[in-house]
């Protein structure tokens, strides 16, 4: 045997040395390529805001495949459920295939020539009364198409997009701490820091992607500490080291305790917050100027520190019901300099009618402590939307902004927006629109009462399912025939229930288009297939629309030149009538509307790259600065001196958008607040609502995806096991929930995905038949006019 | 094995040794895995929901005796259908012995193909998940998926690519829905049809003369080990006939085109992609931005 | 069953071959030969399949090593257990 196993060993010896020898020899031989019909391209996700980049495989006009790609800094080739069926979305068999006009209560067939004069009629009707409700999946020139459209060409602000439901609370934390909307950090955070704090963030569910790359360092052998601090035990929480769980709205004491106990053990870091940072606090008079709620007014360090006086662990523990060791926990941590600490949030804090407060002093513990500008050291918000950044706030089609962070209230800013768009001075309405809960209410109040709005049209968004309080501020329409709903849309939703007029859209790689992703990132990407039937670009349809204006005889269709708003020339210096359809991919709109658009990025430090450099890259993340041999460089980790080129030499950080004009950004005192609505006698319950994995937003998209929609086909309500029992209900029952506003029948899930605590209820909002947002409440947060969908007082009862 | 014991003599009971001791470790972990942070915790009380109608109280008389849990045939329900929950059958088989095994027909091979294709969306989607998954922790799905495991006529595959093993779930979804509610026929209707038609999964991969080894007909991203589909515990008429070769790519090579490697942009749909636009109105420089000192070299 | 594989090594530079040879010698299951250039042939075994496949990947990942490449193979099914080196007393 001995013998036989030595016998083997040498012939194999024999073998390879024979074979080495001759390998030393011989020249490589060039390997096979075969190439299987498909056409690959590259296309950022059309989901969330982590902005994964897809290869889309595309053979005989049809999407036929999805590949994470490899060269994207995102996702690494890495996808998650609903990234790797996206291409299924274009393929439900209930597309919108033509315009549709609602004749005695029947949505009919009519011509797309018909649909844009319908709408021209109605907005030269009363320009004033047109309102356009926008989205955070709007493509970057899409968006900023309808709002040059609104701002410039009809002189209204009515323009609001979806982020208002979910983005607004973090555009106005980051403008009264930094002076200038959007993350310092990027994601390049989550592998370099050592501890990861999830508030009130179902990372696993709502960004995997993101999620496996902090918990693929683990794999590695990296350490990474995991903070979940949250309301439900989730995915998520099963993944991490601690799981704090809080009283719902109690957020605001938990940091307050934190920054109690840096001050008390003198943990905070007094060079940093000397030379970086001033105090405030909300001004006592919010009426006192426009922008006093968002800027407030200054305090001292010494008022500062009163002011937290009363957070003491134990009192944080009364308030939030996290136990005090694990509040001096949290405050061990932040007074650690030598640790690298994350900080991420999504809608936790976002959906909060104390949000903007919830965002300022997270940014304010990262601040204090100092824990601000290393790689792995930041506080970052994370987006739900693929171009919530994108679209939504660096198109600025947002009721009070302009393009590239420039305000509506001042007066140089829209001098400014009216020199690049050529209008005339004075174009641009000096007064801010109504956001998106103030349009739609007046949307649904009758004109005699007060109803200012009169035509509202709705591009890529579904506020018929996703508005909060549904009775009130959307269904509330229905029956008022002077009140005129259009919806541009590529399937039938709960919004299109109640539309007029519904123009089908062409979707993501049906054409060109570009998104922005959560860390600055922007994203290009090339129309691929064409779009079904008459479906057609949405920014065609404004454009279409608002050239028809122009032929009508609308004076602000033209600039100051007297040429039409959207005029674009080919290579050959020719006009091309883009608003004619079978013209609109003669030429790249979408680059000609971006090198526009780009033009105000520089003002706020924004800088875009020419959309050449986007069509090469996986995205870049701005401020993109070019280099002196001519090359474009993108900024990862902003205000800090190693990597902006913004920051001053020698200065270390600078906030060069400072509110107090000094280059210091700003730490704010807010106190803990009790919640507009709390259970009582008779809604006993708190009722949050959210996300699951399978399903992105409304679940128009991913309900039509069988792979999808197989894994988690209806909503549920997820509660305790011991209120179950107390309430003899059985796993899978159908129950009703009732709050002050409606109720709901829907299938009650114990020990389910999520594990609300006692006294607690969770629904989740993708299904349009068991629409939660009929209960929800939508109280707003004063400052940035985002709904709270978190919370709201509920009651169960057997069906 | 990296971990085995150096100069020793006593090679076998060293190995021997080595075993147990990984083998401890091994079922350790997994045990591990299969507790969820909130069950090693105790922080969830783990309950049995009953309705009031059957609450203690309520006066029992001829009432049929339930059968015990312990003596239900559950055999007969789910997609497990064909495990049996009796502990001699989960001792593993050894594979087979290696060498040249017989060809598998062709209708074989493609009936395999055609079982697998219908847990995918298109060929290089992750497949779904054909049983009840525990909604808490992914973690647990390594428990079998993570080496692969036969029970009885079963098979767990081998995870493809353990290099992402972080968060199974994130990709993985079960197929027969994660929660069945009592109404669960009018609540599970598909909104409509989807008229996807994804890419099949090629057959064969072409060889350069009969007897040279077929190239990789398929894409191998997220499929870098290939012993998960063609080893002993892959899809019977997809594994290899040597498996002792331990160097799949060797031999069998990958396309380029296939691989990520070869970045070719689609041909241009339209002359937009090719023709650049100018907005007209832009006649004038952009203003210069505010206070923007010069970037640095 | 006992599974032995010829292996061609190749390595990035020509002076990593001795070095390697040195730590491939070390152990019980690889014995290495002499290196011709960038190649270095070799010997390893295991009991089974799946070891084999770890030994392989083990020396694929050392410092220097560019391509592991299998040349000949031999399985021992042979069922008669082998006597012990140094039996036991």
């Amino acid at each position: 045997m001995i013998q036989r196993r030595e016998f083997n060993r040498m012939t194999a010896l024999a073998a390879a040395a024979a074979a080495a020898k001759a390998r030393a020899q011989n020249a490589p031989a060039a390997p096979a390529a075969s190439n299987d019909g498909i056409a690959w391209d590259k296309a950022p996700c059309r989901f969330c805001g982590t902005g994964c980049h897809v290869r889309v495989g595309v053979k005989n006009g049809r999407v036929v495949a999805i590949e994470g790609d490899q060269l994207a800094e995102v996702n690494k080739g890495l996808l998650c459920v609903k990234g790797y069926h996206v291409g299924l979305a274009l393929y439900g068999k209930d597309r919108l295939t033509q315009p549709l006009l609602r004749r005695n209560g029947v949505l009919e067939p009519i011509s797309w020539e018909e649909a844009v004069e319908t709408i021209s009629q109605k907005i030269m009707a009363a320009p004033e009364q047109f309102a356009i409700y926008g989205s955070g999946q709007w493509t970057i020139p899409e968006g900023y198409a309808a709002n040059k459209f609104i701002k410039a060409g009809l002189s209204s602000n009515h323009i609001d997009p979806n982020a208002r439901l979910c983005m607004a609370s973090a555009v106005t934390g980051f403008l009264s701490v930094y002076g200038v909307d959007e993350p310092a950090g990027c994601y390049d955070d989550l592998d370099k820091c050592d501890v990861l704090i999830l508030w009130g963030n179902n990372m696993a569910e709502m960004h995997p992607v993101l999620f496996s790359r902090v918990i693929d360092r683990r794999t590695r052998g990296e350490r990474v500490t995991l903070i979940d601090i949250g309301t439900r035990r989730t995915r998520t929480s099963e993944f991490c080291d601690h799981y704090l769980e809080f009283r719902p709205h109690s957020d605001l004491a938990i940091m307050n305790g934190i920054a109690h106990l840096l001050i008390k053990k003198n943990a905070f870091d007094p060079k940093f917050v000397e030379k970086f940072c001033n105090f405030r606090q909300s001004p006592k008079d919010p009426a006192a100027s426009p922008t006093a709620p968002l800027n407030g007014e200054a305090m001292s360090f010494d008022d500062y520190k009163a002011a937290l006086e009363p957070y003491t662990p134990e009192h944080v523990e009364k308030l939030s019901g996290v136990p005090a060791e694990k509040i001096r926990m949290l405050g061990d941590l932040f007074a650690d300099k030598k640790i690298r600490i994350t900080s991420t949030w999504c809608m936790g804090f976002n959906q909060h009618s104390r949000g903007t407060n919830a965002n300022r002093l997270c940014h304010g513990i990262h601040l204090l402590s100092g824990h601000f500008g290393r790689p792995g050291d930041a506080p970052t918000s994370l987006t739900g939307q693929p171009s919530a950044c994108g679209t939504a706030r660096e198109v600025g089609t947002m009721c009070q902004f302009l393009p590239g962070g420039l305000q509506i209230l001042n007066e140089e800013h829209r001098h400014e927006a009216e020199h690049i768009w050529n209008v005339p001075q004075g174009r641009i309405h000096p007064k801010i629109g109504h956001h998106t809960m103030l349009m739609w209410e007046r949307f649904c109040t009758p004109a005699e009462k007060g109803g200012d709005i009169r035509t509202i049209w709705v591009q890529v968004t579904n506020p018929g399912q996703t508005l909060p309080n549904l009775h009130r501020f959307f269904k509330a329409k229905a029956g008022q025939p002077d009140k005129f709903l259009i919806v541009s849309d590529v399937y039938r939703t709960a919004t299109t229930e109640l539309a007029d007029l519904v123009l089908p859209s062409a979707m993501w790689v049906e054409k060109n288009g570009m998104f922005g992703n959560s860390e600055r990132r922007t994203q290009q990407w090339f129309r691929m297939v064409r779009p079904p039937g008459e479906a057609r670009d949405d920014a065609w349809q404004m454009i279409a629309v608002a050239r028809r204006l122009h032929d009508l005889g609308h004076a602000g269709m033209k600039d100051k030149d007297g040429r039409f708003l959207f005029t674009f020339k080919n290579d050959k210096g020719e006009e091309v009538p883009v608003w004619e359809w079978p013209r609109y991919y003669d030429v790249n709109v979408d680059k000609a509307l971006f090198e526009e658009y780009r033009l105000f990025s520089r003002h706020k430090h924004k800088d875009l790259a020419p959309y050449d450099e986007y069509v090469k890259a996986r995205g870049l993340r701005w401020p993109v600065v070019q280099q002196a041999d001519g090359s474009w460089r993108e900024t990862k980790f902003r205000f800090s001196e190693f990597d902006d080129p913004y920051v001053k030499k020698g200065a270390e950080i600078q906030f060069y958008h400072s509110v107090t004009k000094d280059d210091k950004a700003l730490i704010w005192f807010a106190p803990a607040e009790k919640a507009a609505e709390e259970p009582d006698a008779e809604f006993p319950f708190w009722l949050c609502t959210g996300r699951v994995l399978e399903h992105w937003h409304s679940g128009s998209l991913t309900r039509r995806i069988p792979q999808l929609h197989a894994s988690m086909p209806h909503s549920y309500v997820e509660m305790h096991p011991e209120d179950a029992r107390e309430k003899g209900f059985t796993n899978g029952e159908t129950i009703t929930v009732r709050t002050r506003r409606g109720g709901l029948r829907l299938p009650v899930w114990i020990d389910g995905r999520g594990h609300p605590p006692r006294g607690s209820l969770f629904i989740p909002f993708f299904d349009e038949r068991l629409l939660c947002n009929d209960i929800t409440l939508g109280d707003i947060d004063p400052v940035s006019k985002q709904p709270d969908y978190k919370k709201c007082a509920a009651a169960v009862a057997r069906a | 094995m990296p971990a085995a014991p150096k100069s020793s003599k006593r090679i076998e009971s060293g190995f021997i040794a080595g075993g147990i001791i990984v083998l401890v470790a091994v079922s350790g972990y997994f045990v591990g895995l299969r507790q969820t942070n909130s069950a090693i915790s105790m922080t969830r009380p783990v309950s049995v929901v009953r309705k009031h109608a059957q609450s203690a109280h309520a006066e029992v008389k001829d009432v049929p005796v339930a059968v015990r849990y312990i003596d239900q045939d559950w055999s007969a329900h789910g997609s497990n259908a064909q495990w049996r929950n009796s502990l001699v059958d989960f001792q593993q088989f050894p594979d087979a012995a290696p060498g040249q095994q017989a060809a598998v027909p062709l209708e074989v091979k493609m009936a395999a193909l055609h079982a697998r294709a219908a847990r995918r969306a298109y060929d290089g989607a992750p497949p779904t998940v054909p049983h009840p998954i525990t909604q808490d922790s992914s973690a647990a799905c390594l428990a079998c998926h993570g080496q692969g495991l036969q029970v009885k006529d079963r098979f767990a595959s081998k995870i493809s690519h353990p290099t992402f093993g972080g968060s199974c779930t994130q990709c993985h979804v079960p197929s027969g829905g994660a929660f069945t509610a009592a109404d669960a026929p009018v609540l599970a209707a598909a909104l409509t049809g989807n008229s996807f038609q994804g890419t099949e999964a090629p057959p064969n991969g072409p060889r350069a003369w009969p007897g040279a080894p077929p190239t990789i007909p398929h894409r191998t991203l997220m499929r870098s080990d290939c012993m998960s589909c063609h080893g002993p515990k892959g899809l019977f008429a997809l594994r290899t006939p040597h498996p002792e070769r331990q160097s799949c790519t060797q031999c069998h090579v990958p396309a380029a085109a296939n691989d990520q490697r070869l970045f070719m942009p689609a041909p241009p749909l339209d002359a937009a992609k090719t023709t650049t636009a100018t907005p007209a109105p832009a006649s004038d420089p952009a203003p210069a931005p505010l206070a923007a000192p010069p970037p640095k070299p | 069953m006992r599974l032995t594989s010829g292996l061609i090594i190749s390595v990035t530079r020509d002076d990593e071959a001795a070095g390697l040879r040195a730590v491939l010698s070390a152990r019980d299951d690889v014995t290495p030969g002499e290196p011709e250039g960038r190649w270095l042939p070799a010997a390893i075994e295991a009991e089974d399949d799946a070891r084999l496949r770890e030994l392989h990947d083990w020396i694929a990942s050392r410092p220097g090593v560019a391509f592991v490449d299998v040349v000949h193979v031999n399985f021992d099914d042979s069922t008669t257990p082998e006597p012990l080196l140094n039996p036991l007393p």
